[in-house]
């Protein structure tokens, strides 16, 4: 009975009275706990602002899909990062086939008259490190530094949990300040 | 006690991130020394990230209630979803407000693309002071407001601004003005100013083209700032707002 029921009540539910559904809740409240991030990491991948929020909806639109079938849902985070880390590798390789790094990794040297040298040449030896990083170390950087565990990362870029923490100890003794 | 082989960089690294099963204590002094430095990159990089890499977000408030819209167009069964979802898109595409011209920081690129004047790039450089000063006539900024939809503005709540500065070869056109809040960002008028001198100074000195200049003006000034100041938010002396000398 509650099986016809459940079968028939979205064809009769008038659509404009319809309250959103549980999942279509729960969907929303993750989109707004995780849009920074996702966002923040898919532009790092090089992708423009509008490239970047149109993948965040086909993100959430999937995500929503995914919940709806009542699909497992540990390790979510991971999961919305491994789906917009690969639209946005998809959507970039159609706009940018050779340029992978975003601007902010391209800048000219420092011109803030403000800093102090020291801390300017230290930022730019940084950022020359981080450019010079094979991108799925510096993916592995920047997925840690906006929260994500082991099994997140591993889960967005498709690793195992042991390339994981290798890969991000390598990269950060790489970053290690220069010994005097 | 037996001799202690030391830990790798990568379990020093687990053990700081809470990572792996082991909660041991390091008694190695060197280990702990190496430890610390591995602290100090992950500082570093997080600090590299907040000032530099991360750039300002637009608001998220447009985008979820475009993602919440779309999804309750999706019931199990519904069969005319797809018909409502195109419908509704094309309902969005008008009520959006990013889609709408909004006066901002950043002009609607659909309606203020930027246009520039031909001049060359030597020229710009000996420009006069008064091009500086240049404004423009009462008839644009007429029009400027009412394609940016504001009717009645008041006096000091808009600057028209030219979006490239005509000291960087900027045209006297409408495409190239947009009304600039004066009071809701850091990102002001000001700010833009000492962005467009830098450009100058950048184009003049050879170190820039000058299409390219009025190009990262046009896209996104602020990003362009960013990018040249290298910073997130406007340098303090920059930022500071004197919009009328107070005692004139
Ligand atoms: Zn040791």
């Amino acid at each position: 009975m509650s099986a016809i029921r459940s079968q028939l009540v979205p064809w009769v539910w008038p659509q404009t009275t319809a309250k959103p559904s549980p999942v279509a809740e729960e969907v929303s409240q993750l989109f707004e706990e995780f849009r920074g991030a996702v966002l923040r990491y898919i532009l790092s991948l090089g992708l423009p602002m509008q490239d970047a929020e149109d993948i965040l909806q086909e993100v959430f639109l999937s995500l929503f899909h995914h919940l709806s079938k009542d699909k497992p849902r540990d390790n979510l985070r991971g999961w919305v990062f491994r789906v917009g880390h690969n639209l946005a590798l998809k959507r970039r390789q159609s706009l940018k086939p050779a340029d992978a790094l975003p601007e902010s990794l391209l800048m000219d040297p420092g011109m803030n008259p403000e800093e102090e040298v020291a801390a300017r040449r230290e930022r730019e030896r940084m950022l020359k490190i981080v450019a010079a990083l094979p991108e799925r170390d510096r993916c592995c950087l920047l997925l840690r530094a906006e929260g994500l565990r082991y099994r997140e990362i591993a889960a967005t870029l498709n690793l195992s949990l042991g390339t994981v923490s290798a890969t991000l100890a390598r990269a950060l003794s790489r970053l290690q300040v220069e010994p005097r | 006690m037996k001799h202690h082989k030391h830990y790798t960089d990568e379990e020093l690294l687990c053990f700081l991130d809470g990572e792996g099963d082991a909660a041991e204590v390091i008694h190695c002094w060197q280990c702990r020394v190496r430890m610390a430095e591995l602290e100090k990159s992950v500082a570093s990089f997080v600090h590299l990230k907040q000032d530099v890499l991360d750039v300002e977000l637009p608001s998220g408030a447009g985008p979820a209630s475009l993602l919440r819209a779309r999804m309750s167009m999706y019931k199990p069964g519904r069969r005319y979803a797809p018909v409502a979802l195109v419908c509704l898109l094309v309902g969005l595409y008008f009520v959006w407000p990013e889609r709408r011209a909004v006066a901002s920081y950043l002009p609607d690129q659909r309606v203020t693309p930027g246009a520039t004047r031909l001049i060359a790039q030597d020229q710009v450089c000996v420009l006069s002071a008064s091009e500086d000063e240049r404004k423009p006539s009462q008839e644009m900024a007429k029009q400027v407001f009412e394609q940016y939809g504001i009717r009645n503005p008041q006096p000091r709540q808009f600057e028209v601004d030219y979006l490239i500065a005509p000291t960087l070869g900027g045209a006297d056109d409408v495409r190239n003005l947009w009304p600039q809040p004066y009071a809701d960002s850091v990102w002001n008028s000001r700010v833009k100013d000492a962005l467009e001198d830098l450009l100058r100074a950048k184009v003049c000195k050879g170190e820039m083209d000058l299409a390219a200049a009025q190009h990262e003006m046009a896209a996104n000034w602020v990003a362009a700032y960013q990018k040249h100041f290298r910073t997130k938010v406007p340098i303090e002396a920059h930022a500071l707002f004197v919009k009328d000398k107070p005692w004139e």
